[in-house]
């Protein structure tokens, strides 16, 4: 393990996560000040919600501040972020940005049907968490402005006018009980893979592959259980259902920052990637000279290293290990253990053993 | 008792027994995870494979920007977590010993996990399991290390930076040409 802090001043962290929090407590207070209009249509009902949610962010922007200081992490999206700057990289992001959160490629070229379930579920709790974020920090609320009008207010400014009868009203009042459906078909998909392919699924556990899905499946089931008192059982167990509903919402924000559910944020992350591939120059192997990496990312990778303790260089040489395709880096090794000499052709090097099972230029082995 | 993987290499004939028996281990999603390199193509027909190292701090892990990498409490050093992995590649370049695979399309790196699912409940891995002359063997760990059969290497140092591996390599005896390991140890795994 290595127990080496990721910067030098151990105190970074926390001043930082204090800056970060600051700034997001700021804005979320002002983000519900506006929203509510001055708090004139707080939503008193949703009290709960609201201190979970803001927990939950504060909690999210900790995790976050903690990820992006690892050496690596802020690597890449300081890359990725330069990159954005032309166009032509703005647009290769946004076109990752759809093909990966949007369209989710990747998951359907793993498998259709981890692909359909993943959908139905990514997409059900994203505009759970829209319409639900919305409410609770009274982003939006809706104004009685004509005996049969609603008028959906959004940030203060009034967007549109529904009739409370019309289909539009009926779709949104019930927009939390259509992504919970999707959201239970999702997780029935996926318990149905988990435990029908459970012997290649060596690694899964009951805390944190089970456990996400069943929570999801709380918070729809009593979600939608409010909806059926409320229609069809006149109202009858509304305040136990509503206050079970709350309890597995509330554990589900607070549990969302340090859980499965934290692969969401990563996955922004994921759009960077191949512009960060494919929009730097292509660096030669130094013993085969086949291509294999970028110049950039190779240099990220040493430094990323170097701040971890673990740079592996080969000695007398300004070259490290990452300087090798990953082939010759297998190959050297074993050259090494036979003590013969090896020759790297691209820098026009030629390496020997240390005896201590590294790799080091050999006496006069310039070429 | 922990076993590791020790690679005699100068035993392999390169048949790839390990590399399709790695593909066939439950899961593996038939996709191998073992090497078999060429050593000295065109002039010697001598081959290696080449299973992950499980570092005890593992680079791979260390340069993921997602933490995706995790080490199981045995200290095997597990595939990337499909959800995680992002497909960026910096464990490919960190591994100083040229592990860590990534499929491009699927977006997930993929590595030797020493078949978990196997070695988890005390099985050998595959590759042992098929390995026809003993090249690869799973064996107990301080046993190996305290009293090698011949020089081995599972320390490191690479310019001042020491990399414990668990899986140990058993180097060639280039001077007197003596083959294999010591007399008397039976066949295992």
């Amino acid at each position: 393990m290595n127990f080496y802090p990721y910067e030098e001043d151990s105190l970074l962290f926390s001043k930082i996560s204090a800056r970060n929090v600051f700034i997001v407590l700021v804005i979320l207070f002002f983000s519900v000040y506006i929203g509510s209009e001055q708090f004139g249509y707080f939503d008193m009902a949703l009290y709960g919600y609201l201190w979970a949610t803001i927990l939950c962010f504060v909690l999210l922007t900790i995790r976050i501040t903690s990820w992006t200081l690892r050496p690596p992490t802020r690597r890449l999206w300081k890359q990725g972020i330069k990159m954005m700057f032309s166009a032509k990289g703005l647009a290769f992001v946004l076109k990752t940005l759809y093909t990966n959160i949007g369209e989710q490629k990747f998951i359907r070229k793993r498998s259709m049907y981890r692909w359909a379930q993943h959908m139905f579920i990514s997409w059900g709790v994203l505009f759970s968490f829209a319409i639900t974020f919305a409410l609770v920090l009274n982003w939006l609320h809706f104004e009685l402005v004509e005996p049969k009008t609603y008028a959906a207010v959004v940030f203060g400014i009034p967007l549109f006018r529904m009739g409370v009868d019309s289909p539009l009203a009926i779709a949104i009042y019930h927009g939390l009980n259509w992504t919970g459906i999707a959201t239970i078909i999702g997780c029935g998909m996926a318990l149905y893979r988990r435990v029908t392919d459970e012997k290649k699924l060596v690694e899964q556990s009951k805390e944190y592959d089970f456990f996400p899905l069943f929570l999801l499946i709380a918070i729809s089931i009593t979600g939608s259980l409010l909806t059926v008192s409320a229609l069809w059982m006149e109202g009858a167990f509304y305040l136990g259902i509503g206050l079970a509903h709350q309890v597995t919402v509330i554990i589900f924000l607070l549990y969302f920052p340090f859980s499965k559910f934290w692969h969401l944020p990563l996955r922004f992350l994921a759009v960077m990637v191949p512009v960060y591939h494919s929009m730097a120059e292509q660096k030669p192997c130094a013993r085969c000279g086949r291509e294999y990496a970028t110049v950039t990312q190779i240099k990220d990778v040493q430094l990323a290293l170097e701040k971890r303790h673990l740079s592996v260089p080969i000695e007398h040489t300004n070259l490290h290990f990452s300087d090798m395709c990953a082939e010759c880096r297998r190959v050297s090794h074993r050259l090494g253990g036979y003590g013969a000499k090896i020759e790297l052709g691209q820098a026009h090097l030629i390496l020997e053993p240390t005896g201590r099972n590294g790799l080091q230029l050999k006496k006069g082995g310039k070429q | 008792m922990d076993k590791v993987l020790y690679i005699d290499y100068e035993r392999c004939i390169g048949c790839r027994a390990c590399v399709i028996g790695c593909e066939e281990c439950s899961g593996h999603d038939h996709l191998s995870r073992m090497f078999v390199d060429e050593l000295n193509p065109g002039e010697t027909v001598a081959t290696s494979p080449t299973p992950c190292m499980h570092c005890v701090t593992p680079a791979c892990a260390e340069s993921c920007p997602v933490q995706a990498i995790s080490i199981a409490a045995d200290g095997t050093v597990l595939s990337a977590s499909m959800e995680k992995c992002i497909g960026c590649k910096n464990c490919t370049y960190a591994c100083p010993f040229g592990i860590p695979k990534v499929d491009d399309v699927k977006k997930v790196m993929y590595k030797c996990d020493m078949c978990y699912d196997r070695t988890s409940k005390g099985r050998p891995p595959m590759c042992a399991s098929v390995c026809p002359t003993d090249t690869i063997r799973f064996v107990d760990q301080s046993d190996l290390k305290n009293d090698p059969p011949k020089p081995v290497q599972f320390k490191w140092d690479f310019g001042g930076t020491i990399i414990e591996t668990r899986t140990v390599i058993g180097l060639p005896d280039t001077e007197e040409n003596r083959f294999g390991y010591r007399e008397g140890d039976g066949v295992q795994s």
